[in-house]
């Protein structure tokens, strides 16, 4: 029997992809402004791994000659700096270039996050129902009543000085506070999906056959639940760049010279009337970021729910 | 339905209970107390000892927390460790008025635009009403409260000296904050009314009204906008628990005298009561709204019955 269901299993996973995957990737390449967010997200991504090296200037390097010359930050197009400088000399685009690693950083820690708790929870609670379900709900209803920006800030002082807090330039303690009170949200959709699927006929067969739990749960539902599940995901990457940067504002987050784009921001504040230029281009960072994941999100959800296909 | 909403409401406790607890713990393994902060001018050890034992702050922290429990039962939050001789009481109604008024306001507005945008974009798809929709929407997506906030200070105030940069002292300085604060949710709900919309035009009924012949106006306002604001009704939890939480960042950007801008300070001085007062306002606030939107979403949809 158990023999039988293995070869049964491989035969599966060695089908090619199924047609749902080539079906939703037609539907999100005619979607014109997921296209534009998918692009936006790629040159991202990219700036955050390569930025440094084509960037001739660092980060935390401070043009001096400038400095001495003009006491003052260069405007846009000036002296070799195509978006300007700051008021200590440094390279704004370099800046908004290690901005976007941080910030590529948090969608990337961020979800891991969320995706390392909420699906195994909303999995078990979906899968064992009853008191496993019960139990495991109230404590997504705790964290759900949590005022999520105030617990984060208190996770972040309190761990500050210990060596999590420390590790690079301070950010991942920031990141993994933001996952702690971000998965909720997917511990319910999993859930919801595994309660749903449950009940289907090819689970029933698979259960029938002798399938162990553990093996229906990671063969059979966790693998049909993954388009809701890669939407989710998608879609929350914006707030939590939002959620970094919101902090980066109020002064929680790397440590200087680093800077998230929430700490441009802060310091554009600061000399907004004379030099604009230090807020208005950290300020359109942030926007495309937050619209092109938007925007690649809204298309995968359209894409991948096949109940709306045909609509529009 | 009395029963479901009394179910709530008591469910309430334990989620206060155990949000309590995690905050005091939490809060008391930050180093530091909140007299010893200063490194530049640290109190004598002994002077220390007595604030401290004043407060009761040497006792076992389970002590602590019973006491903390004990005094706010009987409507006792303490004083503040840090801003002298005030009461945590006294703090948070002096400044609850500004962040209600800040918040109630965004909130209003989110709703009184965001619906109509997102109608009127439904109605007429696919033309300039539609795209002017579509751009607030954009934008309201694309800019966090803290930026929007930034920007319109830096237009509207430094550039056109049109309304004043801080301060919350009647109408004229509530524009800026509260556009800040309700940009996001503007343009949530015009998205999500929008694409409701035309998700209920496409329903059958509202094909039969058209093919019995009445008028447009009638088969929007009778057949179309309470079927569509089902869904709408869902994102408005989430909304104004956003809306809490982000209110502290507009308040600092303005300096509006409210709650908000008392928690960092909170935090990082250690004013412990201060701390869990907050805390426990917000998780409260935030419990109670979403019940709200639970309830409405039940009475304007009869389907939905809570057990």
């Amino acid at each position: 029997m158990a023999v039988e269901s293995t070869t049964i299993d491989r035969k599966i996973a060695e089908r090619p992809p199924a047609s749902l995957w080539r079906d939703a990737l037609e539907r999100l390449l005619k979607n014109r402004l997921a296209i534009l967010g998918g692009i936006i997200v790629i040159l991202f991504v990219l700036l955050a791994i390569f930025g440094p090296f084509i960037t001739p200037y660092g980060y935390a390097e401070t043009d001096t000659d400038l400095i001495r010359q003009t006491r003052g930050p260069a405007n846009p197009g000036e002296s070799g700096h195509l978006l300007g400088t700051d008021i200590l000399g440094r390279d704004l685009l370099s800046r908004i270039m290690d901005g976007a690693r941080i910030s590529m950083t948090v969608a990337l820690v961020v979800q891991a996050t969320v995706l390392l708790i909420g699906v195994p929870i909303g999995a078990l609670a979906g899968w064992f129902g009853g008191r496993v379900d019960n139990l495991l709900m109230r404590l997504t209803d705790i964290t759900y009543a949590f005022p999520d920006l105030l617990f984060i800030i208190l996770l972040t002082v309190v761990f500050k000085d210990t060596w999590f807090g420390g590790a690079v330039d301070g950010l991942l303690l920031v990141f993994v506070a933001i996952g702690i009170v971000s998965w909720v949200g997917v511990a319910r959709l999993v859930r919801g999906q595994m309660l749903s699927l449950k009940e289907t006929e090819y689970v029933e067969a698979a259960r029938a056959i002798g399938v162990p739990d553990r093996k229906i749960v990671t063969r059979h539902l966790l693998p049909n639940a993954i388009g809701p599940i890669i939407v989710a995901v998608t879609l929350g990457i914006p707030g939590a760049i939002l959620a970094e940067a919101l902090l980066a504002f109020i002064g929680i987050g790397a440590n200087v010279p680093r800077a998230s784009w929430g700490t441009l921001i802060t310091e554009g504040q600061i000399w907004m009337s004379s030099e604009p230029h230090l807020l208005i281009f950290p300020a359109i960072a942030i926007a495309l970021a937050l619209l092109s994941f938007t925007f690649l999100g809204d298309g995968l959800r359209d894409a991948l729910d096949p109940k709306l296909k045909g609509k529009q | 339905m009395t029963t479901y909403i009394i179910r709530r409401v008591l469910w309430l406790i334990p989620v206060v209970f155990v949000v309590s607890v995690i905050t005091f713990l939490l809060m008391h393994a930050a180093p530091g107390t909140p007299f010893q902060l200063n490194p530049d001018r640290p109190l004598p050890p002994q002077v220390i000892e007595r604030l401290e034992d004043q407060f009761g702050l040497n006792e076992p922290i389970h002590i602590q927390y019973i006491n903390w429990v004990g005094n706010m039962l009987q409507g006792d939050l303490g004083p503040s460790y840090r801003i002298r001789g005030r009461g945590v009481s006294e703090i948070i109604t002096d400044n609850m008025w500004a962040s209600i008024q800040l918040g109630s306001m965004a909130f209003g507005l989110a709703v009184i635009l965001g619906i109509p945008l997102g109608v009127i974009a439904a109605l007429r798809q696919n033309k300039w009403p539609d795209y002017l929709s579509t751009f607030i929407s954009v934008i309201g997506i694309a800019t966090p409260s803290f930026v929007l906030a930034v920007l319109l200070v830096l237009i509207f105030s430094v550039t056109l000296h049109w309304f004043p940069t801080s301060g919350w002292r009647g109408p004229e300085y509530w524009v800026l904050p509260v556009t800040a604060l309700s940009g996001y949710g503007i343009a949530q709900v015009a998205r999500y009314t929008r694409a409701s919309m035309l998700e209920v035009t496409r329903r059958d009924y509202v094909r039969t009204a058209q093919s019995k012949g009445l008028k447009e106006r009638s088969i929007v306002t009778v057949h179309m906008l309470r079927n569509a604001f089902i869904p709408v009704v869902t994102i408005l939890g989430p909304l104004l628990a956003g809306l809490v939480t982000g209110s502290f960042v507009v308040e600092s950007v303005f300096a509006i005298p409210g709650i908000g801008r008392f928690f960092v300070d909170a935090i990082f001085q250690r004013d412990y009561g201060l701390i869990m007062a907050v805390t426990l306002l917000y998780a409260v606030l935030i419990a109670v709204m979403n019940l709200v939107v639970d309830v409405a979403y039940a009475w304007i949809d009869p389907r939905i019955r809570y057990s």
